[in-house]
């Protein structure tokens, strides 16, 4: 008498794998091809040319990689296989009427597709360990490393498959939920912060997918890495063998966990599952509607924007988005998409009566959320966080000057920059379209200039408040207190942000007095590069300039446009390193590589560069003219010539 | 003994069961009529662990049949569309079933092969519609159950087959006292081999006795009078179905022959006769009462 608590069963395991062998046959056929096959070939071939290397680097390509591609595709076809009696109204009481308790067909229909599958890969890569004897390669770090990783991607594809099954009673909608399920995560949220960025002010990350490892098919592919292994002999580096780093081994281990938590669900599924739901497309009552709403509203984010851009974007020209338009579209698309949902489930074309209460809520839902957007009823643009409850924060100017910091007086001035912006919201979008259409007034045109800012401040209760904004500022404005181009032009111009654009990278470990180490200087000179160095001293005396431009920008030296148009249209430029020993976060001594841009923003920096210039011991070519730097400018490219020749 | 109590079961919102209860008593073999859609293949997906019920209880000898691999085991079914691989013939399904069903009986399997003439290595799917139910009927025969559950069980079986499908089935009952439950619409076959017979309609059963209690318990009674009209009868007479030709009354009433004739006596009838129903008039004049009778319709 069997056991009531068995979760598996012979009988039906040896029967699963009647039915499993045409496929485990074509599944064990293609291992054994890409593995013992291809290196036994590549070893003929090559005749002992084919190096250790070459057969490491096979074997875990073949199996991380190779691997993920594979299980992709098997997983599905062994689950839809495993459990193919859920789908076949017949097989489902057959099975369910025999005495054996839903976990053990379950357990028993899951091992069977799991033992298929990695019993083939332990075959197929200790053949290839066999085959690749000779080379001597190392078994744990090449053969048992590839053979793990196709081993942890086959149970997490397997399973989520199975879990798949598990949530429909129709065959072919189960790799239709796979494939989605693979991609819809990431995919919803590049699509949502797309659709945040164009209508959101001031929405920072529409870039960003955070979620990208619930794809897990692509994230696989592309974060897990082979390292190469290099030897150095006779003063080169040889790629010697290649291992797999173990943080992918952990992201593969954590993935085949997360796949067997998924088995678990799925097993947990198949107990409440109703032997009746065989045949339809959503297996549980309580999914449907969760199906149906998913449905529509997936399809209004992802169909509705193409539909936007469908009908009216791509003739556009000029101008941003309509927010009404795109709702529309969205909302037309969310209605198709969920009476293609209730056709899937009733299995009927007539629909339209019976679902017209639940298309009237996904409209609804919709132009609520364009409301909700329009008159930003959330208060996310508008929200601009007290002072009182900032710890500190984080700016940058269009991507070049990064500041972090806790300084009073800066975050005084961020938030009086954000707030500026915040109200001046309309007349930048009226800007941005103008300028979009080519219908500024010239006046206008060169009046303003672009800038960017993304900030973020880091709240005392721990949360982060993320802005970004593309901003149009009037050097007219300059002189305007309140104005949006006068608030950013203080913070661009407060100390915290000319110490990090005066001194560049690596100014944070300066400490209050650095010790500067022989040091170099770079000339840009078209596209040529020359090299100077720098002793100790001269690397001090430069830094000593560089803290003089600081304060003198502290004390309104300069304003945000000459230094933008310095910084982007130099005539003329240098790049330092200048080596500095300083203390780590151990309080031992280490050096550290401040990297200060020097263009006419720094002028004080340029002058001394200019006395030091013809004293420098030149490796490649002469200095530029003994002029002085300061005389450049007037005729750039003719005098850069004749200084250099 | 097989317990049904309160058994309810929605689909989508219908109630195919709608609080139906059942008896059937060790070793009795227990016919289950009722019209199309009256919820009769419903409840013995239940009574085999298919379905799993929204309320209710179905217990074999007090134990719950669901998730319960022990009372399973003891129970053999032949659904309408019975289960079998595709690639499977008849000796596959045997080691199938074997692996299963602790009591199967490997000698009667063999001793069987003299009855059903069948080429077990030959697909099933390749067999006939009574091919595959002679198969059917052979493996759950060899599982030795003390339960057999039958859903139109002789459908496609023909008469000769019928007869000796039959007669194994009773002979079980009689020697190791096996109890069948069976759904039919062929009630005169019913009525030759059931002693106890249910009547469902509507996801309820309307009625359930044994087969003489039942004959017993509807009478049809033809009497005449005088005149050609019926008088009007005494209020305890229930009557379920009145036909009337010349001046020949036939009523189908519940009660016993011998007190409906006394209590007809007193409107002083020229002649008054109890006639014994079948199990289809029985079944046609309960479920006239359910608004299921025969229309007159002229097309």
């Amino acid at each position: 008498m069997r056991s009531a608590t068995s979760f598996f069963d012979k009988t039906l395991f040896r029967s699963q794998l009647k039915h499993t062998w045409p496929l485990w046959l074509g599944y064990t056929a293609l291992w054994l091809f890409l593995v013992p096959v291809m290196l036994f070939s590549e070893l003929s071939a090559y005749q002992g040319g084919y190096s250790a290397a070459d057969a490491s680097y096979l074997l875990l390509n073949t199996g991380v990689r190779g691997g993920v591609f594979i299980s992709f595709f098997f997983g599905l076809f062994f689950a839809m296989l495993s459990f193919s009696h859920l789908t076949q109204s017949r097989a489902t009481n057959g099975f369910h009427a025999l005495p054996v308790r839903r976990e053990t067909i379950f357990m028993t229909a899951y091992l069977t597709g799991l033992f298929c599958q990695l019993s083939t890969i332990l075959v197929t890569f200790l053949l290839g360990a066999a085959v690749s004897a000779p080379l001597h390669l190392s078994f744990w770090n090449v053969t048992g490393a590839a053979m793990g990783s196709a081993m942890l991607e086959a149970v997490f594809f397997y399973s989520f498959a199975v879990l798949c099954m598990m949530m429909t009673g129709q065959i072919l909608a189960a790799p239709v939920f796979y494939f989605v399920g693979n991609i819809l995560v990431p995919g919803m949220e590049y699509l949502l912060r797309d659709f945040a960025g164009n209508f959101l002010y001031g929405y920072s990350g529409h870039t960003d997918v955070a979620l990208g490892f619930l794809s897990p098919p692509l994230y696989m592919y592309t974060v897990v890495d082979i390292a190469s292994i290099e030897t150095c002999e006779s003063d080169s580096y040889y790629v010697t063998a290649y291992a797999l780093e173990h943080r992918s081994f952990m992201i593969l281990a954590a993935y085949a966990l997360a796949g067997l938590v998924i088995a678990l669900i799925a097993l947990l599924l198949y107990r409440t599952r109703k032997s009746e739901m065989t045949g339809s497309t959503v297996a549980f009552p309580w999914a449907t509607p969760i199906f149906k709403y998913g449905v529509a509203f997936c399809t209004a984010v992802a169909l509705g924007q193409f539909l936007y851009y469908f009908l009216f974007g791509q003739y556009r020209s000029s101008g941003s988005d309509s927010l009404p338009g795109t709702i529309l579209c969205m909302a037309a698309a969310g209605l198709v998409g969920y009476f293609a949902a209730e056709m899937l489930i009733k299995k009927s074309f007539r629909v339209f009566r019976a679902g017209a209460k639940g298309a009237a809520i996904v409209a609804g839902v919709l132009v609520l959320l364009g409301i909700g957007m329009s008159f930003d009823l959330t208060g996310y643009e508008k929200r601009v966080p007290d002072e009182s409850e900032i710890e500190s924060v984080y700016y940058t100017f269009s991507g070049m000057t990064n500041v972090t910091t806790d300084d009073a007086d800066t975050i005084r001035r961020l938030t009086a920059a954000h707030q500026a912006i915040v109200k001046n919201r309309n007349e930048q979008a009226r800007i941005a379209d103008a300028s979009d259409a080519d219908t500024l007034s010239q006046s206008d045109h060169d009046d303003i200039e672009p800038f960017s800012l993304r900030l973020t401040y880091y709240l005392k209760d721990g949360s982060q408040l993320s802005r970004s904004y593309s901003l149009y500022l009037r050097r007219s404005d300059l002189a305007v207190p309140s104005s949006v181009t006068a608030r950013v032009n203080a913070l661009y111009m407060c100390r915290e942000s000319v110490l990090r654009r005066v001194l560049g990278n690596g100014c944070e470990r300066l400490g209050d007095t650095p010790r500067f180490l022989d040091s170099y200087c770079y000339y840009d000179e078209k596209s040529n590069t020359k090299d100077y160095a720098l002793t100790a001293a001269q690397a001090e005396q430069v830094y000593a300039a560089l803290m003089q431009d600081v304060q003198d920008s502290d004390n309104g030296g300069s304003d945000i446009f000459a230094v933008q148009e310095y910084r982007y249209a130099p005539p003329i430029s240098f790049s330092l390193e200048l080596y500095f020993e300083s203390t780590n976060e151990k309080g031992r001594p280490e050096v550290y590589t401040l990297s200060p841009p020097v263009n006419g923003s720094t002028p004080n920096t340029l002058q001394v560069l200019s006395e030091l210039l013809p004293e420098l011991n030149s490796n490649t070519v002469t200095p530029p003219s003994d002029d002085g730097i300061d005389t450049l400018p007037a005729t750039e490219d003719a005098s850069t010539e004749e200084s250099v020749n | 003994m097989i317990e049904v109590r309160g058994l309810k079961k929605t689909f989508d919102g219908f109630a195919a069961l709608d609080g139906a209860d059942l008896s059937v008593p060790r070793g009795a073999v227990y016919g289950l009529v009722g019209p199309n859609g009256a919820g009769k293949t419903t409840l013995l997906r239940h009574l085999t662990g298919v379905y799993r019920q929204d309320e209710g209880s179905v217990r074999f000898d007090g134990e719950e049949v669901w998730e319960n691999a022990g009372v399973k085991a003891r129970i053999a079914s032949i659904p309408d569309d019975w289960f079998y691989f595709m690639q499977a013939g008849l000796r596959d399904m045997m080691r199938f079933y074997r692996g299963f069903y602790p009591n199967f009986n490997l000698e009667r399997y063999e001793k069987l092969k003299e009855v059903f003439a069948l080429d077990e290595t030959r697909p099933l799917r390749r067999m006939s519609k009574g091919q595959q139910k002679q198969a059917a009927f052979w493996l759950a025969m060899c599982t030795m159950p003390d339960y057999l559950i039958l859903d139109e069980p002789v459908d496609g079986l023909d008469p000769v087959m019928r007869r000796q499908v039959w007669s194994l089935i009773l002979q079980d009952v009689a020697e190791r006292g096996t109890t069948v439950l069976v759904s039919s619409h062929n009630l005169r076959e019913l009525e030759d081999v059931c002693d106890h017979v249910g009547v469902m309609s509507r996801g309820k059963l309307l009625l359930e006795h044994s087969l003489s209690e039942l004959q017993d318990y509807t009478v049809k009674l033809q009497l005449a009078f005088e005149g050609a009209e019926l008088p009007a009868l005494p209020q305890e007479i229930k009557v379920l179905h009145h036909a009337q030709t010349g001046r020949v009354h036939t009523l189908i009433c519940r009660g016993s022959a011998e007190e409906l004739e006394q209590q007809l006596a007193a409107l002083h009838p020229i002649f008054i006769d109890a006639v014994p129903l079948s199990l289809e008039e029985i079944f046609i004049y309960e479920l006239g009462g359910e608004d299921y009778a025969i229309r007159d319709i002229v097309l």
